[in-house]
């Protein structure tokens, strides 16, 4: 099974990661408990950053689509092709265009939306 | 000349003969060979150096190992005139001094000019699409668990021999700190095998299946030459313990044209994979 990159498309390296590895586990190339390469195997391999592959891992685990057992190395999640569907990034985009929409609908300009969410965001959780 | 000076002459002829004339005639019959079928107008992606300055490599380093052979026959001569004791003094170390410089034609011409064709020199892969196996690489896909037992057997064995053997008051034992020395001769070579399995893709155009070969190649020479060279000590330590210390130095020449045939052997040409090198193919594994 091999993972392929295009330097120069405009999708980000780390999300092509993140796609190529969903689909994957989707096609069933790679089931749940395969093996995956380590950050630094993968990154010499592609010639990326290492932190690009750490982003890409970091982001599918936390989709519950690969898991990390300390040293033993990082393996296909066993839930992962129920949560390989599940796009977070496309649920937050949809979930913010919601309540921009409705913001907008009470009469908030653009400007009052942008600092609002700058200053929740800079906001402790909770 | 006694029995053992004459073993440990043949021996040493032999290493002579074949570390600085047999092997390098072969490494110079396998470079040629390789600009014969794959000539730079043909394979230009393969070529960081221009042919002259390859050929004068090659005759550079045949000039190398053509002085290192007659300066062993030289000292062989030197060696029979003393009845054998130069060879044999020290435990062997003339031997050491020569096997070093036996290597240095092979440092000064292959190894070192080698590293631009895994650096920056070599022509840049142009398309933009890269990739990767999806599957780690772990030591046992490279070497056999085998051939591991039989490094680690050994270790143990080797720290064992030097627990022993210091117990009894051997004038020319140094004791304990022996096995700093062991156990350093295996860091480097873990470390030279993990590079051969971990390390960055050196070469943008080989292939997946020939990187893997390769690092396979490397891997099995890092824990083949580590097992050589333990046995070596083990022996040596061995052959003192039992009163023949005059043994050494045959015991040394022959680890010494072992780790030479285990290092050539590494340097295998592989075939099949050299069409990635055309001037117009596309890498494998591009979309």
């Amino acid at each position: 099974m091999e993972i392929v990159v295009d330097v120069e498309e405009p999708t980000p390296l780390f999300a092509q990661v993140i796609d190529q590895i969903k689909h994957a586990v989707l096609t069933g190339r790679i089931g749940p408990g395969d093996p995956l390469p380590s950050i630094r195997q993968l990154a010499g391999d592609l010639d990326l950053n290492s932190k690009t592959i750490a982003k890409a891992y970091r982001l599918l685990e936390r989709d519950s689509v690969i898991q990390t057992r300390g040293f033993r190395g990082t393996f296909v999640h066993p839930e992962a092709r129920t949560h390989a569907h599940v796009d977070l990034t496309e649920m937050v985009e949809q979930k913010l265009a919601r309540v921009i929409d409705e913001l907008r609908r009470a009469g908030a300009t653009d400007s009052e939306i942008r600092v609002a969410f700058g200053d929740v965001m800079k906001s402790p959780a909770g | 000349m006694s029995p053992e000076q004459t073993l440990f002459t043949l021996i040493f002829l032999g290493q002579i003969l074949l570390v600085s004339w047999f092997l390098p005639s072969r490494l110079v019959a396998r470079a040629r060979g390789v600009l014969e079928r794959y000539p730079p107008e043909r394979y230009p992606r393969l070529y960081v150096a221009s042919v002259g300055a390859m050929e004068r490599t090659l005759g550079a380093y045949r000039a190398l190992n053509g002085a290192a052979l007659l300066g062993g026959l030289g000292l062989l001569a030197l060696d029979f005139r003393a009845n054998g004791d130069l060879l044999a003094w020290n435990g062997g170390s003339l031997v050491v001094a020569y096997m070093l410089v036996q290597y240095l034609p092979f440092l000064a011409c292959v190894s070192r000019p080698s590293f631009p064709y895994f650096g920056s020199e070599r022509q840049p892969d142009p398309s933009s699409t890269r990739s990767a196996e999806l599957r780690p690489r772990r030591l046992f896909d490279f070497v056999s668990p085998r051939l591991l037992a039989v490094a680690g057997g050994l270790y143990v064995a080797l720290i064992a021999l030097v627990v022993v053997v210091a117990r009894y008051d051997y004038p020319w034992f140094g004791g304990y700190p022996n096995l700093i020395g062991i156990t350093a001769l295996y860091v480097i070579f873990g470390a030279t095998l993990w590079m051969a399995i971990r390390g960055r893709r050196r070469d943008p155009w080989a292939s997946d299946e020939v990187r893997h070969r390769s690092m396979a190649r490397a891997a099995h020479m890092a824990v083949l030459l580590c097992i050589v060279w333990a046995s070596f000590i083990g022996l040596s330590i061995l052959l003192r313990v039992l009163g023949v210390p005059e043994l050494v130095p045959a015991s040394l020449s022959v680890v010494v044209t072992l780790a030479a045939f285990t290092q050539f052997a590494q340097l295998r040409v592989e075939e099949g994979g050299f069409d990635v090198y055309r001037a117009h193919a596309c890498r494998t594994g591009s979309p």
